[in-house]
């Protein structure tokens, strides 16, 4: 119980486990990342989008794409980013400095959030002034895959 | 269904922290409850029903009844219960008797925990407990202006 | 209502305690071309979108409408969701009825899922639906409430636990004849009795399981649905209701507690002979001794006594006077926020005559109904209820 004056304020928890299904075609995405190191989008039929990740229908031509699954190549352009400093810890994520980023790689239609390394992010101003969309990236698989989004990261191709 | 490939599982959790406000109303039943070992109600001034937990409005007619409070009397009647049979995960230990309480002539139920039965047997204290059975309010000696500052027990004859 | 409205189409997914093989949306995406299909139409001819689910604790995604949003058909199209608890399902269809009624859409599509599965703990969130300032750690889920409901009826009326165990037998045998529902155990009285003690005196066997899945539910205006399919269910009777639960006595007691949403939708539907008139029931009933109380309050029986002894002769058996849950109901499939849709689009069915192994033969008037909430300080019970029938009144 937490009282400043007159005022009472009743302390309370949610602490709640969970086991997220993430269904087939997510599970075809991360089989692939683990085991292949490899990226996975699905292709509309009607529209030609390439999603990545990749969905099991198209919200526009709302038809189903389970059976759509396309390699998709590593390389794209940086479409936005920023950079979390160590001003601010915030709650549940990793220690800062890092920069995150949106990249829309080629050969997809949409971009996916995702960590950029390899920039020096002692001095975030400097950084910042650096990157520019438009930039050309690659996706740098790591050695110990476990079938999670950090399977990999992206880098600036210099 | 077959599936052709892995389904995968991600674990996940919720561990998120509140502070809730009492509230003005709220403020003064935990104020009475932990300093004065009361249970304290408000009063509707037009339908004349006496709230508990004590409301800041009666949602019947829509007025604001935060000033007409009351001081229940600490004994009352048992009005449903149920014996809880199962370890439900972050709730007490089983089993124990859970119920709706009529304290002090309010025109409210408390829920509660019900003391001083023998659950050794459960058929026998299906017997023994019943609703309308008068129960008491016991007062903790420490409390900390929460429901568990109190519990309550049959009054024996 | 202004205009006339009709069912032309519901769909629904294969409920289980956890759809592995489906994200969220693809959840929703599955209910929903399953109602276009029934209802052949394109995603092209809807007009706008409801979307209903209850707490996303369970799914533990926040605001989870925003996730699933295109798989539901809302891309382009105006798009909100509604809330009521374990009512949402049954919101979610008078939002999109009033929609259509009132001429600001000519067809909607009423959407509802959710995943009560994806958290191990799920009565542990139902412990936190409770006024965080007074009823916090007290142990109240809404096992332990119900339970205390139950308990004090059983005393005060004289039913038995035979009673509400063969009512829930029943359940579980309809839900052998629906291919959509979770639990599908032929089980006897006996099974039932022998279940068990969750939390005296409710039995496991009587109580709903956590499901995943989704619904989707597609109205229309009369000009549509009579292109749309020769087989509409017009909605003739819709009205939803609040009982705000400060537990006073008169709160416990079925025989006062008047379902005012179904009376006033039995006055619209032109009813007033609701034994006689109404073929199969579809109530909301995630525990078996509710079914006793219902036929109190949705005025079959005059009153408990009478209740008890329609329970003894079979009423609501399929070979009774209205079978009740001849899907096995939501003792046999709960996905919270969307079996409230999930009993509209059954009721549908059957007016529609695409209820096969479940089917109530010639049924012409069906009842459905929407519970959430509960009987705890400072709680709510949304209700609602729906009359579907194959003539418009």
């Amino acid at each position: 119980m937490q009282q400043t004056g007159k005022r009472i304020q009743v302390p309370g928890r949610w602490e709640i486990p969970y086991h997220y299904d993430i269904g087939e075609t997510s599970s075809r995405f991360f089989v692939e990342l683990r085991d292949n190191a490899r990226l996975m989008g699905t292709k509309c039929p009607h529209c030609g989008r390439i999603l990545l990740p990749p969905q099991s229908f198209c919200g526009r031509c709302y038809v189903t794409l389970k059976d759509q699954l396309v390699e998709v190549k590593p390389e794209g352009a940086l479409e936005a980013f920023t950079i979390v400093t160590k001003d601010y810890s915030f709650t549940g994520m990793p220690a800062p400095p890092f920069v995150i980023c949106l990249v829309k790689m080629d050969e997809a239609s949409t971009s996916i959030p995702q960590r950029l390394e390899g920039v020096d992010t002692s001095d975030p101003r400097k950084v910042a002034s650096q990157l520019r969309p438009g930039m050309r990236v690659r996706a740098v698989f790591h050695k110990e895959r476990r079938g999670r989004i950090d399977d990999f990261h992206v880098e600036l191709i210099t | 269904m077959e599936p052709r490939s892995e389904l995968i599982e991600m674990p996940g959790e919720w561990n998120l922290r509140w502070l809730y406000a009492a509230g003005e109303v709220g403020t003064r039943y935990i104020t009475e409850l932990r300093d004065h070992a009361r249970i304290m109600a408000t009063k509707c001034t037009e339908c004349d029903r006496i709230l508990v937990p004590p409301q800041t409005y009666c949602e019947r007619c829509f007025v604001s009844i935060k000033d007409n409070w009351v001081e229940l009397e600490p004994k009352g009647t048992l009005e449903v219960f149920t014996i809880v049979n199962t370890q439900f995960p972050g709730q007490r230990k089983p089993p124990f008797v859970l119920g709706y309480f009529r304290i002090g002539g309010a025109s409210a139920n408390i829920p509660h925990f019900l003391e001083g039965i023998d659950l050794s047997d459960i058929d026998k204290a299906k017997r023994e407990i019943h609703v309308g059975m008068p129960v008491r309010v016991v007062f903790r000696e420490k409390r900390e202006g929460r429901l568990s500052d109190f519990y309550l027990e049959p009054i024996k004859k | 209502m202004a205009r006339r409205v009709a069912v032309v189409g519901t769909g629904q997914t294969y409920f289980m305690t956890r759809r592995k093989d489906a994200s969220a949306p693809e959840l929703v995406y599955e209910a929903t071309t399953r109602a276009l299909q029934d209802a052949e139409l394109s995603v092209k001819d809807i007009d706008s979108v409801v979307f209903g689910i209850a707490p996303e604790a369970f799914m533990g995604v926040n605001c989870p409408d925003k996730w699933v949003s295109d798989g539901a058909g809302a891309l382009n199209k105006p798009f909100f969701r509604v809330h009521t608890g374990g009512a949402t399902g049954g919101s979610a269809v008078i939002a999109a009825v009033e929609q259509v009624a009132s001429g600001v859409a000519d067809v909607v599509m009423a959407v509802a899922m959710d995943r009560v599965g994806q958290t191990p703990v799920a009565q542990r969130v139902l412990g936190l639906i409770w006024d965080p300032i007074f009823a916090m750690g007290l142990s109240l889920n809404l096992i332990t409430v119900t339970a205390m409901l139950n308990a004090r009826m059983m005393e005060k009326y004289g039913y038995t636990e035979w009673h509400t165990a063969k009512l829930a037998s029943k359940n579980h045998k309809n839900a052998l004849n629906n291919p959509y529902a979770h639990l599908k155990v032929d089980v006897s009285v006996e099974d039932v009795l022998n279940s068990p003690v969750l939390s005296w005196p409710i039995k496991l066997l009587e109580v709903c399981p956590s499901s995943d899945g989704a619904c989707a539910v597609i109205v229309a205006t009369e000009e549509k649905a009579r292109k749309i399919t020769s087989t509409p269910a017009w909605v003739n009777g819709m009205a939803g209701y609040t009982y705000v639960t400060t537990p006073g006595n008169e709160d416990l007691d079925p025989e006062r507690y008047v379902s005012f949403d179904v009376r006033k939708a039995y006055r619209s539907a032109g009813i007033d002979n609701p034994r006689q008139q109404i073929d199969v029931c579809e109530p909301y009933m995630p525990f078996s001794f509710s079914e006793i109380g219902d036929y109190v309050q949705l005025g079959f029986a005059k009153d408990m006594k009478e209740a008890i002894k329609m329970v003894e002769d079979g009423f609501g058996e399929m070979s009774g006077e209205i079978p009740f849950a001849p899907s096995g109901g939501v003792l046999c499939t709960n996905p919270i926020g969307c079996t409230a849709m999930v009993r509209v689009a059954e009721a549908a069915i059957h007016i529609m005559g695409k209820g096969e192994k479940r089917q109530v033969p010639g049924a012409k008037v069906a009842l459905a109904t929407g519970r959430g909430g509960s009987m705890a300080p400072a709680s709510a019970t949304f209700s609602n209820a729906f009359i579907l029938a194959k003539e418009p009144r």
